[in-house]
């Protein structure tokens, strides 16, 4: 009994020094297996991009989100195909347009390529990563649009606001001044931006009539 | 020694668990009550009338989380372009469900998100969305054109169904509540009958759609918890009856904070 009384203190304190020992292992294992974590970037979304070495001439495309995957003008079939995100490859002509997931749930992005290498690209952005990016910044980067188009796409708040010769296009929310969707592309003139992607500027369809029949 | 056995033990357990934010306890900040309604926390002001309540959808307990409203004054339309600057041009009886609906969901911000809001009343059997406030749509400066067919907590949810759509498309607030509500769509399935299948719109339902519907559901019925389900799921429970849904309720919770 007396020497169970004179243990108990060395007992408690080699507990003590076991659970000490045992939290550091804990943590030094957590810590060097943990993943690393990532600083936000300005406009959100994991960065996938294909690796690129320098910006077409004349073109300022290459730096609206890390959602992008290509670099105009550079960007290869052969490194797209590579991409485990394409959906789904369709010739069209000369161009070859792929479809490729997009970090938007129920979306998809585009790609097409051109003798070999990538001549257009739309990424959307609306994800729930981090705040979207803003037109006003895009705005005080590049100046005022060539030309915007108001009611396009989705819907009533939709507008588009066209870069054409500087090679990109932004469509945004008119109410919030969010972007939801970049177009990149080779830089060209506003009614050649119409004719070979004119399709993405139709009128927005009504909202839905919600309750029909009650 | 034994306290000091404990006192290590407590450090060590401590250090454990603080880093990760799952065993965190969900607090709100210090301006904010907690309101329950049903088994959803739903986070309020403090301000007069904010309460803590709890009922279940489809009846009982306060028919929203902020309180009740005072008697309505004379001119109840004039009164609510005062306090939120909504305009509400609906028929009298309606004017009244919304000036209770106002005060029952004041303390959420949500009415402070939608100032400048134009409602029209038509007599279709629907209500649908044109435009965002200050903005023109195929229905001029109205934003949304309400049906003059209903009335009760059924009208007062369908009210902020379309309110949450003129936030998600309107508000920068709203709009980041909606990119929140894929996650609990993927999680959970649509959170009502109308969100799954949008009904009795015709199928097949395009996600995007159906994410917007689920969110203006979402909020409509975690305000509205004594109103069950609306359209074609009209005559289910409130979806958050129950302690259900806690994915939806979570989007809900963050964006309503204050």
């Amino acid at each position: 009994m007396t020497n169970l009384t004179q243990l108990q203190p060395r007992l408690i304190g080699y507990g003590i020094l076991i659970l000490l020992v045992i939290s550091i292992v804990i943590f030094v294992l957590s810590s060097a297996f943990a993943p690393e974590s990532q600083p936000l970037n300005n406009i959100g979304g994991t960065p996938t991009p294909i690796p690129a070495t320098s910006t077409p001439a004349g073109s300022a495309t290459n730096q609206f989100t890390p959602l992008q995957k290509t670099t105009i003008a550079q960007t290869t079939d052969a490194q797209i195909s590579q991409q485990n995100e394409v959906l789904s490859k369709t010739n069209v002509g000369d161009v070859t347009i792929y479809t490729v997931s997009s970090k938007e749930p129920g979306k998809t992005d585009e790609i097409r390529t051109k003798n070999g290498v990538a001549v257009f690209e739309k990424t959307s952005t609306r994800t729930n990563a981090a705040p979207l990016p803003k037109l006003a910044t895009i705005k005080g980067q590049f100046g005022n649009p060539e030309e915007t188009l108001d009611n396009i796409g989705e819907g009533f708040y939709m507008s588009a606001y066209l870069y054409p010769t500087k090679g990109f296009a932004v469509y945004a929310n008119n109410s919030t001044g969010s972007v939801y969707e970049i177009q990149r592309f080779l830089p060209m003139t506003l009614a050649d931006y119409k004719i070979q992607y004119g399709q993405n500027l139709s009128p927005a369809p009504a909202m839905p009539k919600e309750f029909e029949g009650l | 020694m034994k306290i000091l056995f404990l006192l290590s033990l407590a450090t060590i357990i401590t250090a454990y668990v603080a880093p990760f934010p799952a065993f965190a306890l969900t607090s709100f900040t210090s301006n904010q009550c907690t309101t329950q309604v049903g088994s959803a926390k739903l986070p309020t002001g403090t301000q007069p009338g904010c309460t803590t309540v709890s009922g279940g959808g489809g009846g009982g307990g306060l028919p929203g989380p902020c309180g009740q409203a005072p008697a309505p004054p004379g001119d109840i339309r004039g009164a609510i372009i005062s306090k939120w600057g909504i305009t509400l041009n609906l028929p009298q009886s309606q004017l009244q469900f919304a000036w209770e609906e106002f005060h029952e969901i004041d303390c959420t911000g949500l009415l402070q998100d939608l100032r400048g809001t134009l409602v029209d009343s038509w007599g279709e059997g629907y209500a649908q969305q044109f435009s965002c406030p200050g903005k023109s749509g195929a229905q001029g400066a109205t934003d949304v054109m309400f049906s003059n067919q209903w009335n009760g907590e059924f009208m007062k949810a369908i009210l902020i169904h379309e309110f949450t759509h003129v936030w998600q498309f309107c508000a920068p607030r709203g709009e980041q509540n909606r990119l929140e509500i894929p996650a609990a769509y993927s999680g959970e399935g649509g959170l009502t009958t109308y969100s799954k299948f949008q009904c009795p719109k015709f199928l097949p339902a395009n996600l995007f759609e159906a994410h917007n519907e689920d969110h203006a559901d979402t909020i409509a019925l975690y305000l509205n918890p004594n109103q069950g389900e609306l359209t074609c799921g009209n005559g289910a429970p409130n979806p958050f009856a129950g302690g259900r849904h806690p994915l939806h309720n979570g989007v809900a919770q963050r964006g309503l904070r204050r």
